[in-house]
Parts: structure tokens; C-alpha cells; sequence
């Protein structure tokens, strides 16, 4: 028996002998009260001033922030346990928990068990339906107005107060959810135009430009995709008449305006010559800083070798181009004023946009590169996994407002709550026999 | 001439090749694959109001497709499986490089992979055959940039690459366990791929994969 093969089979044991417990949870119906304590915010210890110099990404005595941490206990466990959204209170977060033998033939994309955990009370429930995992398309839960959520099922829908037994059975045309915008596509800020990138086939993709209230298309730009899987990602509006197009395969990223035409940003903007051929593909990621004009491009490579030994950005203010101390861009948060990124040797750096040369700070080291993280809504949270747990950081000063232990669980920071409260966690066990969930409260 | 084989990582099903073996996508849609349009094999598409049935093939996006890679291939294993490059003995030297921007729009262990090209000398030299782009890594191998030579025991002989992700939610680049594939051939070499099918079970380290013969 090869390595591999004895693996398997040690965890197909642990995900039967797991399967027992799965089921005496996946039986209950309706509401069940949570004994699985809510984890809270470990106490904040602010982070040294010392900070290292944009010019040499070397590890500092900031790469591990001093602040103890707290223990955070998994509000469920399963074989897999996939995080969804959370309601526009905050207070309900919509999960999705899969049994082993779901997940020894998850090629063929099993429905899993729809759950709602409520952060406020802990309290766990199932809805009167069960609706599949959204892989593609439709997405089967959506929050309404009045504190109720609709579930899509394969059948019919329901409108239901979450853990309570009120529910109505929507019927005909009561069912229909109208539009909704997918990952593919965006609104510009004044929601009058929607960008929706698209793939025609495998060789070419193309960017709609539509009215958002007649749907009648005002552009269309036609481009190679690059060839990253998964949805195309939506184009970047930085005002109501200019959006990005992340990365093409031909041309590189592209900055569109409704006006003006399409500019090629690497050229025009870097001073950067695409070359695809070189083994490296060129993308881009932009963000306009909040309740401004002003906004920013980071140009970067990707694929098996890198074209650009630093990450570039780009100031729409003054126009100038600074190279940053990391070879690999994270993400802007999304208001814009801060960036994370990532150097060769898996370290994770924070900086605030503005101004030009501003200081970058080491946040953490870890072998995974680049590591999942998730911004809170307001740009002003970010949460990283790191080696033992969960870290939550302030944007875009950098220091440390919390950390969490979770054993053997490594994490993926999912997502946070609307207002910031709560960050809904994954949890695997690296060896992967088994995945959580946590729900912290970061204050 | 002579053939080089690569082998399977790990024991698993093939779930897709140039298609994705449990999906589909409807006819009547007006997006393709990667706009959600997708269904089960042999299911009514809901995304189209049940009335269309599904049945064109929902094409595999290559890896590297823009650098000149071919011939995708996803093979299933558990999560934490461990993935090993395992080569004929008359690959004599493979040099690994890491691959960023395996999926589209989403950070993380299941967006790397590791390139490994194949020599027929000793320090990555001889004939360059091509190379087998392995995506979708966790525990990612030190030895990236390294050069590593034929080991003295086993046939074939290995060299270790990762584990096997989990699946994290929300995100469409990364739905099951598994390991993509993708390679490509130097000039003068030819590339061969396994012609399995959906669902078939290949062998770790006993599978052939890809060959290249030169």
C-alpha cells in the first residue's frame, strides 16, 4: 500500500467514526439551543511602535505580536463545514455542513445541510427546507428587508423567521428572486451601470457594459481571459464612468473609460511591456479611497515566473509610480486605504495607500503563501490565519486587536459580519479528517 | 526515442480532462462556463427555468493555457493526501518553480501550484522535455527553484510537492479535493496524456499520466 493510499485510508476511518456524531447533530430539526460557547475577543495589547523599512522586508520583532491569545471552542464540526453569509443585522450567520461520504464524492457536488447559527444568542437551528450549496449560480439564501430570509430549494421557496417555526411557502411567480448581481459582475457607484465580465469561450471573454434599470448594453470589450479557474472576477469600478478589467491575456489589465477609451495600464500607466510568453501573466487590482475621486492600481505578476520583481502602485492624485517591498499584491481593503502583500519569504505586510513611501508593516510569517485574509467591510479590520489560530488586525495602522487559538485547526478567515462584530472562521485539521466552525467577537 | 512517463500523485478518479466530468452547461445559456451557468450531468439546468437540458460539455480551463500549457487533468484525493511528482528513471533531473494565480479571483493555498520541468540530464541538463504544472498545493515543498537529481532507490522515483488542500466556501475556483494538471512539451518532444475516462481509478505512482517522447 503506497503512503498516499494508507492516508486515505486512515481518514476514511476517522470520517466514519466522525459520521456517528455528524448524525446525531443533522437529526435535530427546528431550533436547539447552542452549547458551544461563543468564543470573545482576546484582550488587545497594541503592537510595537517599531516598524521596518518599505526598503528591506526582513523580519522584525513586530512578525509576532506579543498580545496573548484566547481560546476559541468550533460552534459546529463536520466533515467540511462551509461558511455562507451573514443576515444585514449581523446576527445570523447561514452555514452549510457536509457528511463524510458527501464529502468522499464531492466531484459530484452534493447538496449538503443548510444550518443558521445566531451570534448573538448561540443559538443553532435548520430551516424548515434544506437547500443545496450554492457551487453555481442562484444563491439559495437571501436576506430580506424585514429580518426574514428566503431559501431556495429545488421545489419552491420559503420565507422564514430564522429559528422560529413561522415560515410561508412562496409559490409561482412569489418565487422569483429578480436579478442578482453575481461575482462576476459590478455596480458603478452610482448604480446606474452594471460591468459583467464573461467568458464566449475558452480562447475569449468579453466586458458588458449595461443600463442597470433598462438593461439596455452601452459597450461591449472583447479580450483573452487569463487562465486562473473559478469566476472570472468582477470588473473594478473607480468612478461612475471608468472601471478596471483585471487581467487579460493579450493586452494585460485594462482601464476602461465610458468616455475616454481603453487605456492599457501597464504600458501607459508603469511603463511596464506586456509579455505574456515569458511564463508570467500581468494583473492588477484598483480601489478608489472612500468618499474621494482619488484612486490607486497595484501591478503585479503572476504564473510560474515573475516579471516584476517588486509590486507596483499607482497615484491617482499626483500620478506617480512607487515600487513596493514585496514581490506579491494581497488585496486594498475596501475603503481603500490600506493594502496587504506578500514577499518570497511568506510574509505578510500591511501599508496605508497614501501617502507615497509610506512605512509597510510586517504583520506575520507563516509557510503558507500566500495565506488567506479577509477585510471587514469597513476596511477596518483584517483578519489573517496564522499558525495557531485566528489574528484580527486594525487598518491601517497595523496593530494587533485580537487573536484566537484554535488547536489543530488551521483556518480560513471566511466572513465578517456587516458591522464588524463577528468573523465566521473555517476550520480543517491540516491532515483532513475533519473541519469546524468558529464565530469570534471581535470588539 | 524514448518515452518519459509521469505518474499519478495519488490514488484518486479522474474528474476531469479537457471537460469537467460532473458538469455541464445548458445549451440555452447565454454565458458560459464560468458565469454560473453550470448544472449536474444530465440534470435540467435551474439557472435556465428547467426547460433546458443540460448537455454541452463544460470545458476545463488550462493552467498556464497563456504560457503554453495543455492537456488539463483533475485526479481526486482526500484533503492532506500528500502529492509527490513521481517520474521514470530516465528522468534524471527536475528543477521546481512555484505558480501563482491558479484561480481567478481568490488567495490562498488552493491559488499555487508547482511547475516541474524534466530533464534528461543530471543539474537540469540534457534534453528540457517540458514540464507538468501541479496546481492547487498546500505544504508547499522548500525545494522551490531547487534543481533535484534522480534519487539512487525507486521506480519510479519521487520528489515531494504538497498536500491536497481543503475546500475553503465562498469561492468557485476550488469545489472538491483534488489536484489539476496541466504540461507542455520543448520543442522536438511530443506530449502524450492518459485517455481514461470520467470515474476511472488510476493508481498513485503506478498511473501514467503524461509522457513525452523524444
Amino acid at each position: 500500500m503506497s503512503q498516499s493510499t494508507k492516508w486515505s485510508s486512515q481518514k476514511y476511518a476517522l470520517r466514519m467514526a466522525l459520521l456517528a456524531g455528524i448524525l446525531g447533530l443533522s437529526a435535530t430539526f427546528g431550533c436547539v439551543p447552542s452549547d458551544s460557547p461563543r468564543a470573545s475577543s482576546a484582550p488587545a495589547t497594541p503592537a510595537s511602535s517599531t516598524t521596518a523599512t518599505p526598503q528591506l522586508p526582513i523580519a522584525s520583532p513586530l512578525a509576532t505580536p506579543e498580545s496573548p491569545s484566547s481560546s476559541a471552542q468550533p460552534i459546529m464540526t463536520a466533515a467540511r463545514v462551509l461558511p455562507h453569509t451573514w443576515s444585514p443585522d449581523s446576527a445570523l450567520l447561514a452555514y452549510w455542513t457536509f457528511t463524510p461520504d458527501e464529502v468522499n464524492a464531492d466531484f459530484t457536488y452534493p447538496p449538503g445541510t443548510l444550518h443558521f447559527y445566531n451570534a448573538r444568542t448561540g443559538e443553532q437551528c435548520r430551516p424548515p427546507m434544506n437547500a443545496g450549496y450554492p457551487y453555481f449560480g442562484r444563491d439559495p439564501v437571501k436576506w430580506l428587508p424585514n429580518g426574514r430570509v428566503r431559501i431556495h430549494a429545488s421545489d419552491r421557496d420559503v420565507e422564514w423567521t430564522v429559528c422560529t417555526n413561522q415560515f410561508t411557502a412562496i409559490t409561482g411567480q412569489k418565487g422569483e428572486q429578480g436579478s442578482v448581481i453575481g461575482p462576476n459582475a459590478s455596480l458603478s457607484p452610482n448604480g446606474r451601470r452594471l460591468a459583467t465580465n464573461s467568458s464566449v469561450d475558452s480562447s475569449q471573454a468579453r466586458t458588458i457594459v449595461t443600463d442597470a434599470q433598462s438593461g439596455q448594453t452601452e459597450r461591449v470589450i472583447e479580450w483573452r481571459p487569463s487562465d486562473g479557474k473559478g469566476n472570472l472576477p468582477a470588473p473594478t469600478w473607480l468612478s461612475d464612468d471608468a472601471f478596471l478589467i483585471h487581467s487579460t491575456l493579450d493586452q494585460g489589465p485594462l482601464l476602461v473609460s465610458l468616455s475616454k477609451g481603453i487605456t492599457r495600464v501597464a504600458p501607459a500607466l508603469f511603463g511596464v511591456v506586456v509579455t505574456p510568453s515569458q511564463g508570467a501573466l500581468l494583473a492588477a487590482q484598483a480601489a478608489t479611497l472612500k468618499g474621494t475621486t482619488t484612486y490607486h492600481i497595484a501591478l503585479y505578476s503572476q504564473g510560474s515566473e515573475s516579471s516584476l520583481s517588486k509590486v507596483l502602485l499607482y497615484h491617482s492624485e499626483n500620478d506617480q509610480v512607487e515600487a513596493l517591498p514585496f514581490a506579491r499584491f494581497g488585496a486594498f481593503s475596501p475603503d481603500g486605504r490600506t493594502l496587504i502583500g506578500y514577499d518570497d519569504g511568506y510574509r505578510v505586510w500591511m501599508r496605508a495607500v497614501d501617502p507615497v513611501s509610506s512605512t509597510a508593516r510586517l504583520m506575520a510569517t507563516q509557510r503558507a503563501h500566500p495565506f488567506p485574509t479577509a477585510w471587514s467591510h469597513d476596511g477596518s479590520k483584517l483578519a489573517i490565519s496564522s499558525s495557531t489560530g485566528i489574528q484580527v488586525y486594525s487598518a491601517p495602522d497595523g496593530s494587533l486587536i485580537g487573536r484566537w487559538d484554535t488547536g489543530d485547526y488551521a483556518i480560513y478567515p471566511s466572513s465578517w459580519s456587516p458591522n464588524s462584530e463577528f468573523l465566521a472562521a473555517q476550520g480543517y485539521i491540516p491532515s483532513g479528517s475533519e473541519e469546524a466552525l468558529f464565530v469570534v467577537e471581535v470588539h | 526515442m524514448a518515452t518519459y512517463y509521469v505518474y499519478s500523485p495519488h490514488s484518486g478518479q479522474l474528474i476531469a480532462s479537457d471537460c469537467y466530468c460532473y458538469r455541464r452547461v445548458s445549451p440555452c445559456a447565454s454565458n458560459g462556463c464560468n458565469s454560473g451557468n453550470y448544472c449536474k450531468d444530465s440534470t435540467n439546468c435551474v439557472s435556465c427555468g428547467g426547460s433546458c437540458f443540460c448537455n454541452t460539455c463544460c470545458r476545463h480551463v488550462i493552467v498556464g493555457g497563456g504560457i503554453g500549457n495543455c492537456c488539463p487533468l483533475d485526479i481526486s484525493a482526500a484533503s492532506g493526501s500528500l502529492i509527490y511528482a513521481y517520474m521514470s528513471r530516465n528522468i534524471y533531473s527536475v528543477k521546481l518553480l512555484l505558480y501563482t494565480g491558479v484561480c481567478n479571483r481568490y488567495t490562498g493555498d488552493i491559488n499555487n501550484g508547482v511547475t516541474v520541468e524534466l530533464y534528461t540530464g543530471f543539474n537540469a541538463t540534457g534534453t528540457k522535455l517540458g514540464s507538468v504544472l501541479f496546481a492547487h498545493v498546500s505544504n508547499i515543498t522548500s525545494n522551490i527553484g531547487n534543481v533535484i537529481n534522480i534519487t539512487q532507490f525507486g521506480n519510479p522515483w519521487s520528489v515531494f510537492i504538497g498536500t491536497v488542500p481543503s475546500v475553503p466556501g465562498g469561492q468557485s475556483c476550488y469545489l472538491s479535493t483534488h489536484t489539476h494538471f496541466s504540461a507542455q512539451a520543448q520543442s522536438g518532444a511530443s506530449l502524450g496524456r492518459t485517455g481514461l475516462g470520467c470515474g476511472s481509478n488510476v493508481g498513485a505512482a503506478s498511473t501514467a499520466i503524461y509522457w513525452w517522447n523524444y
